[in-house]
């Protein structure tokens, strides 16, 4: 058998079976239509193989050759890809539990019966259609058969030509030839077992016949070679045509012969072989028989045991679907109704946890199609903040085989949240396995919603209680108080008969207790021990407080109690409490309560310190006052009024600050304000504008802040306080002192000088006359007149010199120690005062006409004046023209004017114009006098307030003395 | 000493002091050649060979300076000064021949570099003696750069 042959064939049982499998769980018309298929193709080969089987001995070669094998290999797929379709189709319908395609199940035993039922049909239906394709197919058989009869003979006659050709012997060709095929013929096997060879002589004589020797010489010339066809030929005819014929219904001696008629032309002879066609039926029916029993044989083992299989893997696919199912068997369809009416959703899983099924309400809930719930879909709309809970949940039941219960939310796809109640548990065989669960969803929102509210409030509550900052109490009455009682009965009730039901620790601990256990079930009198200090003043009795709460219906609010707590320590609250009427009784009161002890105590300390604050401010010796961020005086107390002479505060509440400072001090003062503003504390000094009197402040900004009194550091600064003292007097004093003690520096410096000088100058004569007179005593001694003279000369003039010295130091000293008061003096006049006492022969005096008049000391100025001409005197006496100008030159804005002695004499030296100044100091030492000329000068104008000082363009040039008196 | 002159420059404004300073010099017979200036500003003039006394031949750098502290237009102690801070007079040995004994002006005159501080005695004897030994010391017994090189 080829391979193909067999794939093919395998190919086909293989959907045979599996298309009836299929048809017993779906009823469609595609099992059945490739049922029929298969059973059409193998008619077809029944009638083909029995057709084959007569044409050859071997027949597996013909169907070999066959090529219409490959599209039935091809058409085999196609139907096995159609089953495995069908297949995938059913198993997936028993996966999402599409029940109503499904079929029940059938038992084992009623499955064999139909398994064979099935098999006998095909077996039945292939034998049925094999008959009748054979009957159809008979004459082309048997055609064949005579086909291969013609090719027989013809290869009979070739052989033996062939044989014959090269004999070359005419005659007894004949002869030979019929020996030859005669020898040759030996065709004895199946299915021509039967068969016989003949020669036909011309013109109709049989020449040889393999089986019957007897018939040799027979006449056959007239025997029908083909009597079916249109012109029936005879033997002799045919010999006549020379040709060659394939024939099936040569009734030869009464029996259908097939007959092969080969011309040989080398005897003028027919070779015939014959085959009866009886013979050939037999053959291929006895061919047939055995292979259609083997085929009907496997056919009905294999298809029953294939069914069963297929049948039993599609039952384990189906699993407990079908178990459950089969279980609920007939109350299946009550159990549907129920399920689809319950307000609870019910739904059954298979033994893997799987879901399988889900009724209405579920799928409310969920909001998904029972095909999406299915497997493990049903988890998808649960809420993201339950699902790995819950699939954790349920894979432990499943992997436990424990009862699941949980609640959980499901939402829908358009947000809408529904809490169920959760609950499966395992169903179970009679061997206790495990055969799927069942469970039920409880729509638990409301519940859930109600409870969450419940919670939330209770919640709230016991928070606002736990944590509220305020104490909170209920009192329970022992008795009820009757609100038709005397007020007075009810206060005294009010105030004692009750005990705490209820309070938060703040209460507890505000009242000198450790938590509310310690509070609850306390009596009212338990609460105020006796008071241990007294530093409070009541505000109002307990009794009177409780009263008004009565008369303000029950209820008060913000009432100021002050307390002993449980240590004795007075305390002071802040109450509010409400009473709770039932049935015309007080029953309970709800209290709240706050500290404010420290509230209290910081507000009487508080306005104790405003107090002392003010009469400080009022009483305090400076000037306090305050100013706004923007420099505005907002008040200042009665000392600062004075010290800027305004009667009223509010005259200067408003004004600036700053248009009290004077224009100088301005900018530096707003800088500090600035300062002030950021924080920082500035002390500082100024003189006020000329409005207020111009006189000197200390003053210091401070900057005050809300939250502190006095700002240190940071904060938000609100407001500036300024405190200014006036310190005109103080200041006047320093400025005195300063100038006394420069003004005493200055004369010690000088003094010092002086001394120095002094010393230094006075002795000089000494030396002179000391060595003078040891040099006369030695000139003397040698009797050198002349020279003793010299020496009398040299120490009388020191005497002189230290003479002049004496005098002139003792005037100096008079300058600064007396001095007379000042007399307006024409300046002229002391020029001509001065000019009699100083030798001006032979020089040219010019006095200017207009001198000023001045203030001054009149000896004094006169004696400046005669050392500054006597100066100029000396120095131009020995110049050619000598002049000497005195003048004063006009100085405008009430200055003091600027008065000169002007010469042309030997002049100074810009380099020495300070120096000359100083006291002995000789620009020339071999000019006569003492140095102390210029000194003197200088220090009777300077004691004027003035000043002198020299100019001169150089030696030889004059020079000019100017001076002036005060600034 | 050679038979090279000795040369002395006085600077003092007392014409009396400069007599009685040069006869004690001439007494003891000190000095070949000893000029008098009478202020600070002619002193270094002579030393620095200008205005009047800018012919150097015939006003030779001093061997030994005397100088008064308290001179006209310059003043003793600058032209102290100026000689120690000049560099090819600041070896010319300067004695401050004074009559200040202030303790101020002993301790600048060495702070500018005096080379010695005498004060001048009332008693001329005296003078006279100090006048000689100085002459003695700075001239026979001092051994100052100048003469060695010669």
């Amino acid at each position: 058998m080829s391979l193909f042959v067999l794939i093919s064939t395998l190919l086909r049982l293989v959907v045979l079976v599996w298309a009836v499998v299929l048809w017993r769980r779906i009823h469609d018309w595609k099992p059945v239509c490739l049922f029929l298929c298969v059973i059409l193709i193998a008619a077809r080969d029944f009638a083909m193989m029995a057709g084959t089987a007569t044409t050859s001995g071997d027949w597996s070669l013909e169907m070999t050759a066959d090529l219409r094998q490959l599209p039935d290999f091809g058409l085999s797929l196609v139907m096995l890809v159609v089953v495995l379709l069908l297949d995938r189709e059913l198993r997936s319908g028993i996966e999402t539990g599409s029940l109503p395609k499904l079929q029940a199940a059938t038992g084992s035993s009623r499955l064999m019966k139909t398994a064979i039922a099935v098999a006998v049909t095909a077996i039945m239906a292939s034998a049925g259609v094999g008959w009748l394709a054979w009957n159809s197919s008979r004459q082309a058989v048997l055609n064949s058969v005579a086909h291969e009869s013609l090719s027989i003979s013809r290869s009979l006659a070739n052989h033996v030509a062939l044989k014959l050709q090269n004999s070359g012997d005419p005659a007894g060709m004949r002869e030979k030839s019929l020996v030859e095929l005669r020898n040759t013929w030996n065709l004895t096997e199946p299915p021509y077992e039967g068969s016989y060879l003949c020669v036909v002589e011309s013109p109709g004589r049989l020449a040889l016949h393999s089986k019957n020797e007897k018939m040799v010489g027979t006449d056959v010339s007239q025997v029908v070679v083909d009597p079916a066809a249109a012109q029936p030929r005879t033997v002799s005819k045919l010999l006549a045509s020379r040709e060659n014929l394939a024939t099936q219904n040569t009734n030869f001696r009464g029996m259908q012969q097939l007959a092969g008629y080969t011309y040989m032309p080398s005897i003028d002879s027919l070779v015939v072989v014959h085959v009866p066609a009886k013979l050939v039926e037999n053959n291929v029916r006895n061919a047939a028989i055995p292979w259609a029993i083997g085929l009907a044989v496997i056919a009905g083992v294999l298809i029953p045991v294939s069914v069963t299989l297929l049948h039993h893997s599609y039952t384990t696919a189906q699993g407990t679907a079908q178990t459950a199912t089969s279980a609920l068997g007939e109350s299946q369809e009550r159990f549907q109704s129920v399920c689809t009416h319950v307000p609870v959703g019910i739904f059954l899983g298979d033994r893997d946890g799987g879901c399988i099924y889900i009724n209405e309400y579920t799928e409310e809930i969920l909001g998904i199609s029972p095909r999406d719930a299915l497997g493990s879909g049903w988890t998808k709309p649960i809420h993201a903040a339950d699902r790995d809970r819950v699939i954790q949940a349920w894979q432990a039941a499943v992997h436990d085989g424990a009862p699941f219960e949980s609640v959980f939310r499901f939402r829908r796809e358009d947000g809408h949240d529904t809490w169920v109640f959760g609950s499966v548990k395992a169903v179970r065989d009679d061997h206790q396995n495990i055969t799927g669960y069942v469970g039920s969803v409880l729509d638990v929102t409301q519940l859930k919603q109600t409870e969450d509210a419940l919670r939330r409030s209770e919640e709230r509550y016991r928070g606002f209680v736990e944590n509220s900052s305020q104490g909170i109490y209920l009192c329970e009455f022992d008795e009820p108080i009757s609100i038709d009682l005397p007020e007075d009965e009810q206060a005294r009730r009010l105030s004692s008969d009750y005990h705490f039901a209820t309070c938060n620790d703040v209460f507890a601990r505000m009242n000198g207790f450790e938590s509310s256990a310690d509070v609850i079930g306390l009596k009212a009198c338990d609460l105020n021990p006796t008071p241990k200090d007294d530093q409070f003043s009541r505000s109002d009795a307990p009794v009177e407080r409780v009263l008004s709460m009565i008369r303000n219906g029950y209820q008060a609010a913000d009432q100021i109690s002050e307390e002993f707590d449980r240590h004795g320590q007075r305390v002071v609250f802040s109450k509010n409490c409400l009473g709770v009427i039932e049935d015309g009784c007080l029953r309970r009161v709800w209290g709240t309560q706050l500290d404010v002890t420290d509230r209290v105590l910081a507000e009487r300390a508080m306005q104790a310190s405003e107090a002392r604050f003010k009469s400080l401010v009022r009483a305090a010796p400076v000037c306090i006052h305050e100013i706004d961020l923007a420099g505005r005086l907002l008040s200042m107390n009665q000392t600062g009024l004075a010290m800027i002479g305004v009667e009223q505060e509010c005259d200067i509440v408003g004004k600036l600050f700053l248009d009290a400072v004077c224009e100088q001090d301005r900018e530096r003062i707003a800088a500090l304000l600035d300062d002030a503003r950021t924080g920082k504390a500035s002390y500082f000094e100024f003189t006020s504008s000329a409005a207020t009197g111009s006189r000197y402040f200390s003053s210091s900004f401070i900057p005050i802040s809300s939250s502190m009194p006095i700002l240190s550091s940071g904060g938000h600064v609100e407001k500036l306080m300024g405190i200014s003292q006036d310190i005109t007097e103080r200041k006047r004093a320093e400025s005195e002192r300063e100038s006394l003690i420069a003004d005493l520096e200055r004369k010690n410096a000088e003094l010092e000088q002086f001394t120095y000088t002094v010393s230094h100058d006075l002795k000089s004569p000494l030396v002179t006359i000391g060595g003078f007179m040891s040099m006369l005593k030695r000139d003397l001694a040698e009797q050198n007149i002349e020279a003793a003279h010299d020496d009398i000369a040299e120490v009388s003039g020191a005497v002189v010199k230290m003479k002049q010295l004496l005098d002139q130091l003792l005037d100096l000293s008079r300058v600064g120690r007396v001095i007379s008061p000042p007399a307006e003096v024409p300046f002229g006049e002391l020029v001509n005062e001065a000019l009699e006492l100083v030798s001006t022969d032979g020089l040219r005096l010019n006095v200017a006409a207009n001198l000023p008049v001045i203030r001054c000391d009149r000896m004094r100025m006169r004696e400046v004046l005669q050392n500054l001409l006597e100066n100029a005197v000396k120095f131009s006496r020995n110049q050619p023209e000598p002049c000497i100008e005195v003048g004063g030159q006009a100085v405008n804005n009430g200055h003091s004017p600027v008065l000169f002695v002007r010469d042309n004499g030997i002049g100074i030296d810009p380099h020495y114009a300070e120096r000359v100044f100083d006291l002995f100091e000789q620009l020339d030492g071999s000019m006569e006098g003492t140095g102390i000329g210029l000194a003197l000068c200088r220090r009777i104008v300077n004691t004027h307030g003035g000043r002198i000082w020299v100019e001169s363009e150089g030696p030889g040039t004059g020079c000019t003395f100017f001076f002036t008196l005060g600034d | 000493m050679g038979g090279r002159p000795l040369v002395i420059l006085l600077a003092e404004d007392n014409r009396s002091h400069t007599k009685l300073v040069l006869r004690g010099l001439q007494q003891h017979h000190i000095g070949n050649q000893i000029f008098c200036v009478s202020d600070g500003e002619q002193a270094l003039d002579f030393l620095n060979h200008r205005g009047r006394f800018s012919d150097a031949a015939a006003n030779p750098r001093p061997d030994l300076m005397l100088l008064d502290l308290r001179l006209p237009r310059v003043d003793g102690l600058d032209v102290l000064k100026q000689i120690k801070t000049c560099a090819t007079l600041q070896t010319i040995p300067v004695v401050i021949l004074t009559t200040s004994d202030a303790e101020a002006d002993i301790s600048q005159a060495y702070e500018f570099g005096a080379n010695s501080y005498l004060v001048k005695p009332i008693d001329f004897d005296r003078f006279s003696e100090m006048i000689r030994e100085l002459g003695f010391y700075w001239l026979a017994w001092n051994i100052s750069p100048l003469s060695n090189e010669s």
